[in-house]
């Protein structure tokens, strides 16, 4: 077979390429703790019933320590819940872990400006968590067709400082 | 003498399939200059933001489904019967399946186009990706297996030429066009068994009312074991071309027939099991197989980067023969005043940008920065939009003299076509990827939000906006000039003295080339292996715990 | 012998496009460094924009996700 040797010089750059790409992503995920939703993946809830059964029966804020909270939403035609009319209020600072599922068709869930991004399946949990650092307002969008009314589909999270977080509401455990 | 004169069966053939593609081609394209202006808020007055997704649904399916496949079936069927230089086997056999594949998309269209007719009771506004629960007419999916099922038996068509050539020729080397015909069919019935069971076994029985709730993660897993292979479907016939026609177009010769098949090989191998990087952001499948899909995704660039390397060696190979030189200075010799050339070189330059943003998307973790964000049709309208759908035009240019032994009229609309494209093209797609970056959604009628501002980096939202929209409607003009150009040679087009239709030898040819390569049955067998590694155990375990369980309510739309 | 490039052409009609020739560059004489040249200039665009768009663009924007 003739290979000439700039096409073998090339073929390695673009190995060296490919390697630096995956070596990139890895370093990433490990070492920056940038990573995907679904990473623990679990049980399968039914759509049919998952809002009559906790923990989605009350959707909202649980404390889980001082420095961790998790949220439990559901994405619906076409609201979320918590999110939509009220918007989901958490501290800065905290870890926040979100699970999220659907009772009725796939839905998306964006926060632009960040990269929080993850799909919304019905029969799945999704779950994924993160930190926001500083107090502000941020929107949520869905972002995968849900229907004739998609583009309606929006919520609202507000950061505040710790010390100004009510905890008041929060669902108990 | 030319294609027309030798195969006129064939021709027929070919013609038929141009047909339905250019006339899908233009239907679709106008949907998408609705969809430009509409969501940029430049002009709504075609559709409501709700018919909105029933014209974005007819766009997908129109373009990315219909028009790629019937083009690359006329392609293909050009290809094959030139090179093993047989009129195809039966007729009633090819006619049959042409003709499934036209009812498979008149059914699939009567159901999406039905929802914009008020009271007609048919729609399938559930777009081109139509994941359950939401719920299209059952002719959708009907038609759309119709037209799949109707490809395979194009397939057969050509594999029972194939067949009878080898029989006439024990010892000779699979000539290089039919070798990419049968290396992207062998890639097809594989990815495309996915889409095919997803629809048969799930959709069709659901659409009905047989079943009546859904699981959506395993039509959704099974869609995508199709929808990356599928890209792939389109982008194999424009490296096809590239390979095969572009260094002839260039003015010189292919450099090496052995690397163009070690890259068929390629894709042949990793198209269909790295499908998971399309659900990086879903729940429900593990980290493990996002993981194996990354770095197969990956390790797909390669054969990709190969191609640029030989595609344009071959070009320059072309430049120098026609008095080139330089470091870079070649490229100015290239028949930059030739449609043909220039629509398939400036789709090869736009494919390297599309490229790029494709390495991202596959890239794990930061494709949570762009998922499902204006960024990824910005990447794929610089691909199958431009690499595949204008090296589709342009090489129209240099085919239908051959299909129709009438010279090309307005050559030089045929000529401002391909740039306008590229313009038009660059407008639009820079400005998606940017508002995708800044987290504009994409798939959506209205992306502006109360109350949701947007971060952009550098530029505005209006200006982005206005680049979207003007860059839609540059486009379409583009789309307009092809059809006239076509049109106009196929109706009044004048006897053409002599038709261009010869291809040289590659530098390197099939003598240099392995015989390895094309030992068909290993390399389906490494597929097929490549493709139950990724795809067994996660369909497995969504199908033991009941095919439709946990199921969902239908939501029809 | 069927070959890629079976003769139904006729020769003459190639002659349009062979009138722009200059030279006829066989295998042994080609070298691409024109090939060389574009795509080393792609590989270090590649590498300098993803690494932008990775390091700049995603990992130092908060929040992400991080579990």
């Amino acid at each position: 077979m003739h290979v000439h040797r700039f096409e073998k010089l090339w073929i390695g750059l673009s190995l060296f390429l490919i390697a630096a790409f995956i070596g990139i992503v890895l370093f990433g995920f490990t070492v920056m703790d940038l990573k995907v939703p679904g990473v623990e993946t679990g049980e399968t809830v039914d759509p049919m019933t998952v809002m009559t059964e906790e923990p989605f029966s009350q959707p909202g804020v649980r404390k889980v320590s001082d420095d961790h909270y998790e949220v439990y939403m559901l994405a619906q035609q076409f609201l979320f819940r918590p999110g939509t009319g009220q918007p989901l209020t958490l501290p800065a600072g905290a870890k926040i872990t979100f699970h999220m599922t659907s009772p009725d068709v796939i839905h998306g869930f964006e926060v632009p400006g960040t990269s929080l991004n993850s799909m919304v399946i019905p029969g799945q949990i999704a779950t994924f968590a993160t930190r926001f650092p500083e107090p502000g307002s941020y929107g949520i969008i869905c972002h995968e067709y849900c229907g004739s009314a998609h583009h309606n589909m929006q919520g609202e999270i507000e950061i505040v400082p710790p010390s100004e977080f009510d905890e008041s509401n929060l669902i108990s455990q | 003498m030319t294609f027309v004169n030798h195969y006129p069966k064939a021709a027929r053939i070919v013609k038929a399939n141009f047909i339905v593609a250019f006339v899908a081609l233009g239907i679709g394209g106008f949907f998408g200059l609705i969809q430009a202006l509409h969501r940029t808020d430049v002009f709504r007055g075609f559709v409501s933001s709700v018919e909105y997704y029933d014209v974005l649904t007819g766009h997908g399916v129109l373009l990315a489904l219909v028009f790629t496949t019937f083009f690359i079936v006329g392609l293909y069927q050009w290809g094959i019967t030139r090179t093993l230089e047989r009129e195809p086997e039966n007729l009633t056999f090819s006619w049959t399946w042409f003709g499934m594949m036209v009812v498979g998309t008149l059914m699939a269209v009567i159901a999406i186009l039905g929802g914009l007719v008020p009271g007609s009771g048919i729609s399938a506004a559930v777009l081109y990706t139509f994941y359950p629960p939401l719920q299209g007419h059952p002719l959708f999916y009907i038609g759309l297996v119709l037209l799949v099922v109707g490809s395979w038996m194009a397939g057969g068509d050509w594999f029972w030429s194939y067949r009878k050539w080898r029989a006439d020729n024990p010892d000779a080397r699979i000539p290089l066009q039919t070798y990419m015909v049968i290396f992207t069919w062998l890639m097809w019935y594989i990815c495309s068994l996915g889409v095919a069971l997803e629809a048969l076994v799930l959709l069709i029985p659901w659409s009905l009312g047989i079943v009546e709730k859904i699981d959506p993660l395993l039509p959704r897993t099974l869609f995508w074991y199709f929808g990356h292979a599928v890209v792939y479907f389109w982008l194999l016939p424009a490296y096809f071309v590239w390979y095969s026609i572009l260094p002839k177009l260039s003015g010189g010769r292919l450099f090496s027939d052995s690397l163009t098949r070690i890259v068929f090989i390629f894709f042949l191998l990793l198209s269909t099991p790295i499908g998971y990087h399309h659900q990086y952001a879903d729940p429900g499948i593990s980290l493990v197989y996002k993981m194996w899909a990354l770095i197969m995704t990956l390790v797909i660039l390669l054969p990709s980067l190969m191609t640029a390397f030989t595609v344009i060696s071959s070009m320059e190979h072309g430049a120098r023969q026609r008095g080139g030189s330089g470091y870079f200075a070649w490229m100015g010799a290239l028949p930059w005043g030739r449609p043909a050339f220039v629509g398939c070189a400036l789709a090869g330059i736009m494919f390297a940008a599309g490229g790029f943003s494709g390495m991202i998307n596959a890239s794990l973790n930061i494709d949570m920065l762009v998922h499902n964000t204006a960024w990824i049709p910005g990447h794929f309208h610089l691909t199958v939009g431009t690499a595949t759908a204008l090296t589709f035009m342009a090489i129209t240019y240099w085919l239908l003299p051959q299909l129709t032994g009438k010279e090309l009229k307005f050559k030089s609309l045929a000529l401002a076509q391909p740039y306008t494209w590229f313009i038009g093209m660059t407008l639009m797609s820079n400005a998606l990827h940017r508002q995708g970056l800044a987290g504009v959604p994409r798939r959506v009628s209205e992306p502006q939000y109360a109350g949701i501002d947007y971060e952009v980096p550098f530029g505005t939202m209006a200006e982005m906006d206005w680049q979207v929209a003007i860059g839609g409607v540059i486009l379409f003009v583009g789309l307009i000039l092809f059809l006239v150009v076509i049109a106009g040679t196929w109706w009044a087009g004048s006897a053409a003295a002599e038709v261009d239709d010869h291809i040289p030898p590659p530098l390197s040819g099939p003598e240099h080339s392995p015989r390895i390569l094309d030992n068909l049955k290993l390399w389906i067998g490494v597929a097929v292996v490549l493709v139950l590694i990724a795809y067994s155990v996660p369909l497995a375990e969504m199908v033991m715990d009941g095919l439709f369980s946990p199921g969902a309510l239908p939501a029809p739309v | 012998m069927p070959t890629d490039n079976p003769t139904t052409s006729d020769e003459a009609s190639t002659s349009r496009a062979d009138s722009e020739k200059v030279r006829e560059i066989s295998l042994d004489e080609f070298e691409p460094y024109g090939t060389l040249a574009v795509t080393g200039a792609y590989f270090v665009l590649l590498l300098v924009l993803y690494a932008l768009l990775y390091f700049v663009e995603f990992a130092a924007k908060a929040p992400h996700i991080i579990e």
